[in-house]
């Protein structure tokens, strides 16, 4: 109080006395920065600490899912392995399907010899055979020969008297299946040929 | 502070006041570093825990029992045993505080398959605890926990499971309540299964499921067929020494063992059970006469007029009264005739080199179960064991031995170490040479030409190119002394494709009762089954084409073939005599 009642004059014990009031306002600076930082990294250290467990659980959580999981799908695959163990299968095959082992035949030297497995060695080119049915089932103008003329076509626009309106033009037809085959074509053959060229038409016999 | 603090009645001087201030603001300013340094520590380690922590674990089964193993896969990985979590339900009697027979009745509901009495007996239990029951579920321990009740306690632990049920029961083997193995490979790697080391990994066998499982069938039903006692198999890799199937029957559920280990269900014939295999010994005999140059001429003719050694009587049975040529010795299995190589070899050749080939030692492979050979004493080792060794008698051998040595002689004479687990692609053995590569193939040649024109017609695959010899032996009386005309044991063994041999099979039916007796027409039949299946799995394709037939040609014009259209030899003089008429 002395620098209130002597004006400016400074006294060593005003100096003191100053000296000792900057050294207090200091340490109260450094105490109140202190406890700030403390509060600072204690709470930062907090939230790290509570961020870091709560994934700390969620990965617990999710590494106990797994493992459920885990189980789960051994539980599921021991019993897909029981229920399809060689034992139940033999017995299957033995009531149901009836598998034999494959013989010796069925092995081919090449997959080219695919198209022939199961043919004959002498038994007839394919082709004759599609001529069977086309003996029975095609027009018979087809089946004129090449050295004959061909008759003409009637025109659509003015068609002959008693000629069927129907009738369409034959169509191209390789020569390879006009020979005309000597043999009767089988049933389902001809029932395919029947489909594919059509119903008999007037023309046909 | 001890300074600072001292009473004042001490005198001191200022300059010693100076000196104590100093030492205690020196002290101070230790115990702050050191404290700060220890603060910092703890931080720094809960910095570490909280991030660098490593992944949570997981692992394995989180039961109390120690006994977790490793499971068990073929070699394609199909699961053969797995480990699996269960309970064992336990009752503390003197702790039930609910109805008992309302907890009986409970109890009885959850555990269907438990008997009742059983679980009432458990609890009236006068001890302070008693299993009710092992290895139930955890849907049932769920189930059973909701009761509330505090005197069942229920205790985690492992269960073992076997999907294919039967399937190779001897050589998987089982383990017993407590989790250890009891038999087969679950016993034999017993540390190798529960090593917490290695038991994340699965133990890989070299069976394959499927040769497994053709080669039981056809025996079962070739059993069941003739109404034999008992059947065992083996295939074996000749390259490798894997064995990819070995069958022992009858068989069990290895997941209910149950009974006692000496059971005769339980007892391995393919490992332990010895047997006098008869003559699928003669390969054997004639090989060593011709390596150790005993028969030079594969042309010598050697009679087969019965022979009388001791109280012995050696005869054919297939008498050709004729004197027969060394190829025609076994195409025909004329016992007289290896019994006169054997006799010329001598005792010394002959035990040095089943010695060779194993067959003097215990059973190979890894698993404990494996039989000792019989055969006879060095003092009773003479002239009529030597030729009853010859063809077959007088030497007991389990099938496993029987492969492991037709694995050497069809494998170019190199004997390989048998193995039960699965060998790395490039990893096998080189092996040890018993027999030339001359000696084996010619061996290979005639028992090709058995299975043409011989005894083992019946085992005869087309297009495989099967080799091979029928062994059809008596069995021993039970006195020990003499044998029983009436038992027989039936073998078959042999390998294919003998171009270039790859498997053995080894077919052995015991004590067939019903139809014939004979190996060629009980375990023959069964061995050409078994490799009509399992061929097409172990990638052997038929040929039917006599250029894919081993070399016959050593042995033209030694033997009579039977079929001259399937004859090598036969057809390649066909085609010379069509070139030479025009």
């Amino acid at each position: 109080m002395n620098w209130l009642a002597g004006g400016m004059a400074r006294t060593p014990a005003d100096t003191a006395a100053n000296f000792s009031a900057t050294a207090a306002r200091r340490t109260w600076t450094a105490t109140v920065w202190l406890v700030a930082f403390t509060i600072v990294v204690a709470v930062s250290g907090y939230s790290l600490s509570l961020k870091v467990a709560s994934e700390r659980q969620q990965t617990e959580q999710l590494a106990r899912a797994n493992h459920a999981l885990e189980t789960d799908l051994k539980a599921l695959d021991a019993e897909l392995r029981v229920r399809m163990r060689m034992p139940q299968l033999q017995s299957w095959n033995d009531r149901v399907l009836g598998l034999v082992p494959i013989s010796a035949s069925q092995y081919l030297q090449s997959p080219l010899r695919l198209a022939d497995y199961g043919r004959a060695a002498d038994s007839a080119p394919p082709l004759p055979k599609a001529q069977y049915a086309v003996r029975d089932e095609a027009p018979k103008r087809a089946q004129t020969p090449e050295s004959q003329p061909a008759p003409r076509l009637a025109r659509a626009d003015a068609p002959p008297r008693g000629a069927p309106r129907a009738a369409p033009p034959p169509e191209a037809i390789p020569a390879a299946i006009l020979a005309r085959a000597t043999e009767e074509a089988p049933a389902d053959l001809l029932q395919q040929v029947r489909l594919v060229l059509g119903a008999p038409t007037a023309l046909a016999p | 502070m001890r300074v600072a603090a001292s009473p004042d009645s001490q005198v001191r001087l200022p300059g010693h006041r100076q000196m104590a201030l100093a030492l205690a603001r020196h002290r101070l300013a230790i115990g702050i570093l050191l404290f700060a340094t220890f603060t910092l520590l703890i931080g720094l380690r809960l910095f570490e825990l909280s991030l660098f922590d490593g992944p949570v674990r997981h692992r394995g089964l989180a039961t109390a029992s120690p006994r977790i193993r490793a499971d068990i896969v073929d070699r394609n990985g199909v699961a053969l045993a797995s480990t699996f979590e269960a309970y064992a339900l336990a009752a503390r009697p003197r702790d039930i505080v609910g109805n008992r027979d309302e907890l009986v009745a409970r109890l009885a509901a959850i555990l269907p398959e438990r008997d009742p009495e059983q679980i009432r007996a458990a609890l009236d239990h006068d001890g302070p605890f008693r299993y009710i029951t092992r290895r139930i579920l955890p849907e049932q321990a769920e189930a059973i926990r909701r009761l509330g009740e505090p005197g069942l306690t229920l205790e985690r632990e492992t269960e073992r499971l076997y999907p294919h049920v039967g399937l190779a029961a001897h050589l998987i083997g089982f383990t017993g309540i407590d989790g250890y193995g009891e038999a087969g490979i679950e016993r034999a790697f017993e540390e190798r299964l529960t090593d917490p080391a290695t038991r994340d990994r699965p133990l890989a066998l070299s069976i394959d499921v499927r040769v497994q499982q053709a080669l039981e069938s056809e025996l079962q039903a070739q059993m069941d067929l003739h109404e034999a006692v008992g059947a065992a198999g083996v295939v074996l890799d000749v390259k490798t020494g894997e064995v990819l199937g070995m069958a022992s029957l009858p068989a069990y559920d290895v997941n209910r063992p149950g009974g006692l280990t000496g059971m005769p269900s339980h007892m391995n014939r393919a490992t332990l059970g010895v047997y006098e295999l008869g003559s699928t010994f003669k390969a054997f005999t004639i090989a060593m006469a011709l390596e150790s140059g005993a028969v030079t001429d594969l042309g010598e003719r050697f009679p087969t007029t019965p022979v009388a050694v001791g109280r012995y009587r050696i005869t054919d049975d297939h008498p050709k009264n004729y004197p027969l040529s060394v190829p025609e010795v076994l195409i025909y299995s004329s016992n007289v005739g290896t019994a006169r190589m054997a006799e010329r070899m001598g005792r010394e050749v002959q035990e040095s080199y089943l010695r060779k080939l194993g067959l003097m030692d215990r059973a190979p492979g890894e698993l404990l179960e494996s039989g000792r050979p019989l055969y006879p004493a060095d003092n009773n080792w003479g002239l009529s064991a030597i030729m009853t060794i010859g063809f077959g008698h007088g030497i007991a051998v389990t099938p496993l031995h029987l492969a492991s040595a037709y694995a050497t002689l069809v494998g170019g004479g190199v004997r390989r170490p048998v193995t039960f687990l699965k060998v790395p692609p490039g990893q096998a053995p080189a092996g040890e040479r018993v027999f030339s590569e001359r000696t084996a193939k010619l061996v290979n040649g005639m028992l090709r030409l058995a299975v043409l024109d011989g005894t083992g017609r019946q085992a005869d695959a087309d297009g495989y190119r099967i080799g091979g010899k029928t062994g059809t032996a008596e069995k021993v009386l039970t006195t020990g002394r003499g044998y029983d005309r009436r038992h027989n044991i039936t073998t078959f063994a042999g390998a294919f494709p003998m171009d270039d041999p790859r498997y053995v099979v080894i077919a052995m039916v015991d004590d067939p009762t019903k139809g014939s007796r004979m190996a060629a027409l009980v375990a023959g039949p069964a061995f050409q089954k078994t490799v009509r299946r399992i061929a097409p799995v172990l990638h052997v394709a038929p040929d039917m084409s006599l250029g894919a037939e081993p070399d016959l040609a050593p042995f033209d014009g030694l033997y009579t073939p039977r079929d001259p259209r399937r004859d090598p030899n036969a057809v390649r003089h066909a085609a010379m005599a069509t070139e030479v008429a025009p």
